[in-house]
């Protein structure tokens, strides 16, 4: 699903391009890998809760009786409704919402309803007077890519899961068991159709993205998402996008998607059977149980950020190091505010005199079981910055060194904080005649630092005041 | 119902790999900048294009690099079986008139026209199987008749599949009703890239190279269909006055 | 053809439609469609046409002839808005006033660009454009007025700038406005006519065609903003009027060019029909026809 609104600058799309074009993933997986899937089934029958990655569904399902269509007498219904709002996608415009919402009913719709993959005959209580509506209902409660995939898994898996009260026929009265007094039945399944999207770039040659993230949907020209179930078969199909395809890349993106879809059943059937498992053994788990809120909460850690292989970024970050350490020697006579203590070669300590504490402080409680100490967000950017004239390096390098502590343990706390101080000494050196140059504003003893090197190409406007 | 007879024909009579017969014209509407009609079988579509012109109601729409489509599906009341009590407006339609947008801006060279926008109005008379893909091919032609830039003829068909194996053409009302899998795509012919894919039931994905081949064939024989339109319309019109001033005066 | 009795309406079945377009007999150029690639090398890409992805072939984007100047090659619609040229006479209609400018409807596919300082306004040429005539703007033209005036320049998005520095432009009071394709407005070296049966007309490029009556009085009162509409146009003159746009709409239909000869021998051959008989598709097509033979014979001669 593309949702254009809410912001979006192209800096962020031509970065996901370049990533892709060194065949890298913003979050470090390879191409045709998934997130980490998760089902959680909740106390009732056919409730459930899937994420994949950040995205988070709930899937619903309840049954009633009522009557027929005319057209199909001896068939059940099933209704599927899905509901997505603002608390999953925060702004965004209504408009554009209400086109997700339109397209994604339909999708599911198309992948899960109009395969044929509940048997509604055996929905059927009495032809033409009573069947069972069976109604999955679906809440997207956190969008961060792959939608439709991760709500065709939660109603699979609700479907799956739930069972209907037993009812028997006993000449004209229909008796609808209560599930205390008589074993609730399953639903019988045909097939498990799962849906399975695919960004697709356009650049050179065509690079293709399952489960895309968010952000990696937003920048790829075309979606390709594919219905299919355990035994290779398409069950609905839906191309949009700008990017012109070729047959043979659906023919292969299909094929792939049939091994897909075989690990995603296997998954959702293992899922199920581990519930009833637990049931067995009377050890029924509530959803309320499955929910750890440090992970669900938008401001969590491993939300929006960039993972790398860990390997790549120890070698970036001995890098950063060194040019810290040179950064260091340069001026750090001079900068009284903060202070970076080299311990090691894996370790940096960065000891601020001013600036608001609370936040570091928050964040030294963890730094004992932890290598690294505490990064400033800010002032690792000075640093380097100093020591780079490249811009583009800087924000890849800052980001590296993030996500070292994001990808390591989820109980190491990320500080993000920029002071006034900080803002000030922007010694941006930008390469070439940018404008910025001139508008950098500076206090006079960091330009007598940078003078001394020659690299003085900032004008010195603000003369002592 | 049998979708396929013992002879191996179809319920009208049709080879499985026949189109219904095309029937088209450039230039129906004087108002519009430029219209088309369109008849696939018995699915009749009325197309208009208006513009590229300055973008109407609140300048925050226009887009600084690129013009916007703007698309509206409608159904006349009296195109299906049944008296249709919304033309356009319920969710199928909605669906539609998002699908085709997608499509035609794919095909328009909507970077020329930056803060420009183009409204295409199609409109289904009779709805006779494959209403999405003659909107999309009646759309080119109006479009090309407005005399808009658009990288080539974008170009729907359908096809399905009988029997589980023998892949199928242009399929009508009655053969998507009756069941069976429907692939729905909108292709550039000549180029043989796909726009829009489409697709409903379910069938073994070793045939949808079968079926995706079929469809992307039944693309270039419309297109042919079309090009003739194309070329007899500008002999007609443009043979007064002498080819748009280029020769004889 | 059924003519009902009470009414001058006429019903008729589509396959009873008269086709009017003609066939001069001439043979048709070669035609470009969208995606033809066009099978010349080392030429430049120019409108309605466009390089391919890794940039080897030129193909057309538009349906039309092709044309070429020296290297350049361009593929030109028969029909399409109008691409303004510096120059060029257009009629248009206000839109919307703004600051310091007015926005003109002109048929383009963006709204033109008329300057308050690109206007005459009355009392001196070259006076300063004070603060007073902003306030005054949409005194002197205000939303849907008619205009005519003339392309000053192009903007880098497309958008044209337009002036009425002279006295032969300006606003349009009494007459018909009929709409036709720009492409079948003739490039002449005046686009002002004033036809011998008392009707003038701006045959402008962008397809906007004005009729209105000739004035007794010097031409270059008509320009300005005066706009004179307590003048009574007497009922044979609007006849007159009529019957030229009845003319002109018979000769777009069948796409024939229009220029002042094609337009007074139209008119000509238009008289033995009343004047509301001309929108009759048979009577359009029959004078079209006679049109065309006397032009062709023209150019024999």
């Amino acid at each position: 699903m593309l949702s254009k609104d809410s912001l979006f600058t192209k800096y962020e799309k031509t970065f996901v391009h370049q990533a892709l074009s060194i065949e890298k993933r913003l979050d470090g997986r390879s191409t045709d890998e998934y997130r980490k899937l998760d089902i959680a089934y909740g106390k009732d029958w056919g409730s459930c809760v899937v994420s994949l990655g950040e995205t988070k569904v709930m899937a619903k399902v309840t049954c009633d009786v009522q009557q027929p269509k005319a057209t199909r007498p001896s068939e059940g219904l099933l209704f599927m409704n899905v509901e997505i709002s603002q608390m999953a996608i925060p702004n965004i415009e209504q408009s554009t919402l209400t086109e997700m919402h339109t397209n994604l009913s339909r999708l599911l719709e198309k992948c899960i309803k109009e395969s044929h993959c509940v048997d509604l005959e055996a929905l059927c209580i009495v032809a033409e007077e009573k069947v069972w509506n069976v109604r999955v209902d679906i809440v997207v409660l956190n969008h961060e890519g792959n939608l439709v995939g991760c709500c065709s898994i939660a109603a699979l898996s609700a479907l799956a899961h739930f069972r209907r009260p037993d009812v028997t026929i006993d000449g004209e009265n229909v008796v609808i068991h209560d599930p205390a007094d008589r074993e609730p039945v399953p639903l019988s399944l045909h097939h498990y159709p799962v849906a399975i999207s695919y960004a697709i770039f356009e650049g050179s040659e065509i690079v293709i993205l399952s489960d895309p993230t968010e952000i990696e949907e937003r920048s790829s020209q075309a979606e390709l998402i594919l219905g299919m179930n355990s035994y290779r078969e398409l069950c609905g199909m839906h191309l949009m996008g700008s990017a012109l395809i070729a047959t043979d890349v659906i023919l292969s993106c299909s094929r792939k998607a049939a091994e897909q879809a075989l690990t995603l059943v296997t998954a959702i059937k293992k899922a199920v059977d581990e519930d009833k498992k637990q049931r067995d053994e009377k050890n029924v788990s509530c959803l309320v149980q499955r929910i750890r809120l440090d992970q669900e909460l938008p401001g969590s850690q491993s939300r929006s950020m960039l993972s790398l292989k860990r390997e790549e970024v120890k070698e970036r970050v001995s890098e950063i190091i060194k040019e810290v350490q040179a950064a260091k020697k340069t001026h750090s006579s001079k900068d009284d505010d903060d202070d970076v203590v080299i311990l090691s070669d894996d370790e940096i300590e960065v000891v601020r005199k001013s600036g608001p504490r609370s936040a570091e402080s928050f964040s030294k409680k963890k730094h004992e079981q932890n290598p690294w100490k505490s990064i400033s967000n800010a002032d690792s950017k000075k640093d380097s910055d100093d020591a780079k004239s490249d811009a583009t390096k800087n924000e890849s390098s800052e980001k590296m060194v993030e996500d070292v502590i994001s990808s390591d343990e989820d109980d190491v706390a990320l500080v993000r904080e920029f002071t006034s101080e900080d803002r000030i000494i922007g010694m941006i050196e930008l390469s070439g005649d940018s404008e910025e140059e001139e508008i950098v504003t500076m206090r006079s003893k960091d330009l007598e630092a940078i003078g001394d090197e020659g690299k003085g190409k900032v004008k010195q406007e603000e003369d002592k005041v | 119902m049998e979708l396929l007879s013992e002879q191996g024909l179809r319920l009208d009579g049709r080879r499985p790999e026949e189109l219904r017969k095309i029937r088209c014209k450039l230039g129906v509407f004087e108002q519009p900048d430029g219209s088309a009609y369109l008849e696939q079988g018995n699915t009749k579509v009325l197309a208009a294009v208006y513009g590229p012109h300055q973008v109407r109601g609140g300048r925050v729409k226009a887009n600084a690099d690129s013009a916007i489509v703007n698309c509206q599906y409608s159904m006349a009341t009296f195109s299906t079986g049944e008296r249709k009590r919304r033309p356009r407006g319920d969710r199928k339609s909605q669906e539609m008139t998002s699908h085709l947008k997608q499509a035609l801006t794919a095909a328009i060279k909507t970077e020329i026209y930056p803060r420009s926008q183009i409204d295409i109005f199609l409109e289904v008379l009779q709805a006779d199987g494959g209403n999405y893909c003659c909107c999309i091919n009646a759309a080119t032609l109006a479009l090309i008749d407005a005399g808009i830039p658009i990288n080539e003829y974008v170009v729907g068909c359908t096809a399905s599949l009988a029997n589980a194996s023998v892949p199928m053409l242009d399929i009508s009302h009655l053969e998507e009703t009756t069941g069976g899998p429907s692939l729905t795509i909108v292709a550039m012919p000549l180029s043989k890239k796909i726009v829009v894919a489409e697709m409903l039931e379910r069938f073994h994905v070793d045939q949808l190279e079968k079926i995706l081949n079929l469809a992307l064939k039944g693309c270039q024989q419309i297109h042919a269909v079309l090009d003739a339109a194309v070329r007899n319309h500008m002999t007609e019109i443009g043979s007064a006055s002498a080819w748009g001033q280029t020769f004889g005066t | 053809m059924d003519e009902t009795p009470d009414s001058n309406k006429t019903i008729r079945l589509a396959s009873q439609r008269v086709n009017l377009c003609l066939n001069s007999g001439n043979n048709p150029p070669n035609f470009f469609t969208p995606g033809q690639i066009i099978p010349l090398e080392g030429c430049m890409r120019g409108h309605g046409t466009y390089f391919d992805k890794n940039a080897t072939t030129l193909k057309a984007s538009v349906s039309g002839v092709l044309e070429r100047v020296n290297q350049l090659i361009l593929v030109k619609p028969l029909k399409s808005r109008y691409n303004g040229e510096v120059g060029d006479v257009v009629v248009g209609r206000i839109m919307e006033v703004q600051k310091k400018r007015w926005k003109v409807d002109t048929n383009s596919r963006l709204d033109a660009i008329l300057q308050l300082s690109s206007v005459n306004l009355p009392g001196g040429e070259l006076r300063l454009r004070s603060v007073e005539d902003e306030r005054m703007m949409r005194k002197y033209l205000s939303e849907g007025d008619l205009i005519s005036a003339e392309v000053q320049s192009i903007f880098s998005d497309g958008s044209l700038a337009l002036h009425t520095r002279s006295l032969k432009y300006g606003k349009l009071s009494q007459g018909i406005l009929v709409k036709v394709c720009p492409a079948l407005v003739k490039r002449c070296k005046t686009h002002f006519q004033k036809l011998p049966f008392g009707v003038s007309l701006i045959l402008s490029n962008n397809g906007y065609i004005w009729i209105y009556p000739t004035s007794d009085l010097n031409e270059e009162e008509g320009g300005g903003f005066l706009q004179n509409l307590d003048k009574r146009i007497t009922t044979a003159d609007r006849g007159v009027i009529t019957r030229t746009r009845n003319c002109i709409l018979a000769l777009a239909a069948s796409k024939m060019l229009l220029f002042d000869s094609s337009i007074i021998y139209a008119y000509e051959q238009s008289m033995k029909y009343e004047v509301h008989e001309l929108l009759l598709p048979e009577a359009m097509l029959d004078i079209a026809i006679l049109t065309q033979e006397i032009l062709s014979r023209q150019t024999d001669d």
